[in-house]
């Protein structure tokens, strides 16, 4: 049986020694750039990092670390998104926002990350995935000793195939 | 009826003011932040390429990688039936990935509708995800050694004395590593075939590998381990316990115990 997700549960987890190791591998799929990263840990539970970076609008991206298949935090960088959950309708259009895992809200509610670097505009600035990739980790809680492999985000697909006619 | 024309005017005026909009790199592509949202408070975004005489409505992808941001196979035959199913209902096609609606500017009302539905219900799939399950033991311990070490190499294979060749759970260390097998089943039948097997590889290798390369771990199970499969395994290896994993790690460590069961052996045994 898995154990139960809770928000203790998830800062257990996070304080037995998680670390990226490896290099990062980028394969593209449907209409993203993704690239999955075991993250090693005491307890031998299986977690996972996912960075998955839009072909069609490379400036938005997600990190996301999953626990056994189930997603336990997220970051959204330029993404849109409401606090329905908590009645506070507090929104975010195209602003990175945080979304950890909460005993009442699941992913629901949402926050501005103090910890990120500058995500305004829409324009990647060089580094940028790179110093993101580091400060999610850091803010998990997760020691960084993998390789860092710079994705290669081809033009933007949708402007390439057959538009209007 | 004055009630219902001045609740969908506040209705329609209050949605307008919640479209936000930016340019994309090419003049006739934007993206639109719509006021529709996903269950999570995600806000559902659409790619639109605006033409003179046709339009493009698209997801950019973000439906497919939103089931595969929980763990879904979207390859799966059930999720691409039913997904079959929802794109037919908005009549909404799927290419590369990308959930699109194509038409005339006049229709774009329309079109924004059946996409958002047909986003919305694709997102919805994600419960036919199967209950994960917990990893293997194996799996377990792989993890866990490569958060101890860089150097671990998975499921190495060993050649002993008769010949015959086995593959074992990991090599730690980079300069003469300690092999490690994981040992799972406790008492029940899969445990002492784990036994036989963990025995025969490592009696096989003796003289091959000192006793300090070879480490059995075995698994917390439901099931206690058998007193005799514990003098049976400590005659070949050192043998530790994934329930003390302290004494497991010192090992790794330092290469050396007092004695061969790495933890006291009542604690591997029925209470």
């Amino acid at each position: 049986m898995l154990p139960p997700l809770t928000e203790t549960a998830v800062e257990d987890l996070l304080t037995a020694g998680p670390v990226a190791r490896g290099r990062l591998e980028w394969a593209v799929r449907g209409g993203h750039l993704r690239s999955r990263l075991p993250i090693a840990n005491d307890r031998g539970e299986s977690l996972e990092l996912d960075f998955h970076i839009s072909l069609d609008v490379p400036w938005k991206y997600t990190l996301q670390l999953m626990w056994a298949k189930r997603p336990i935090k997220r970051l959204d960088v330029r993404g849109s998104h409401v606090n329905h959950c908590d009645g506070s309708n507090t929104t975010w259009r195209f602003q990175t926002h945080k979304q950890p895992f909460k005993d009442r809200y699941d992913l629901g509610q949402a926050y501005t990350p103090g910890d990120i670097p500058d995500t305004n505009g829409t324009v990647v600035a060089p580094g940028e995935y790179q110093a993101v990739f580091q400060a999610f980790l850091a803010e998990c809680g997760i020691r960084d000793d993998c390789v860092w492999v710079e994705p290669r985000v081809p033009a933007a697909q949708l402007s390439t195939r057959q538009g209007p006619r | 009826m004055s009630d219902c024309v001045e609740l969908v005017e506040r209705y329609t005026e209050g949605l307008g003011q919640r479209f936000a909009c930016r340019p994309l790199s090419r003049d006739n592509e934007v993206l639109l932040s719509t006021p529709y949202a996903y269950v999570d408070g995600d806000l559902l975004e659409v790619v639109a390429v605006v033409g003179s005489e046709r339009l493009v409505l698209g997801d950019a992808g973000s439906a497919l990688n939103r089931l595969e941001l929980h763990g879904l196979n979207v390859e799966a035959p059930t999720v691409r039936r039913q997904m079959r199913a929802i794109l037919h209902g908005f009549l909404v096609d799927l290419r590369d990935g990308r959930l699109e609606v194509e038409g005339s500017p006049e229709q774009s009302t329309d079109m924004l509708l059946r996409l958002v539905g047909a986003m919305r219900e694709v997102d919805a799939l994600r419960l036919l995800q199967p209950q994960p399950r917990p990893p293997r033991f194996e799996e377990r311990l792989l993890t866990h050694l490569r958060a101890r070490c860089t150097d671990v190499e998975e499921r190495p294979t060993l050649t002993g004395r008769s010949g015959s060749r086995y593959r074992l759970t990991a090599a730690f260390g980079r300069r003469d590593p300690v092999y490690v097998q994981a040992v799972a089943g406790g008492r029940g039948e899969s445990g002492v075939r784990s036994v036989n097997q963990a025995f025969r590889v490592f009696h096989d290798v003796d003289g091959q590998l000192s006793p300090e390369r070879k480490l059995v771990v075995l698994s917390d199970d439901d099931q206690p381990w058998r007193r005799e499969d514990l003098e049976l395994l400590g005659t070949v290896a050192y043998v530790a316990g994934w329930w003390a994993p302290a004494a497991l790690d010192d090992f790794l460590e330092r290469r050396t115990a007092e004695h061969r069961l790495l933890f006291p052996e009542q604690t591997a045994l029925p209470s």
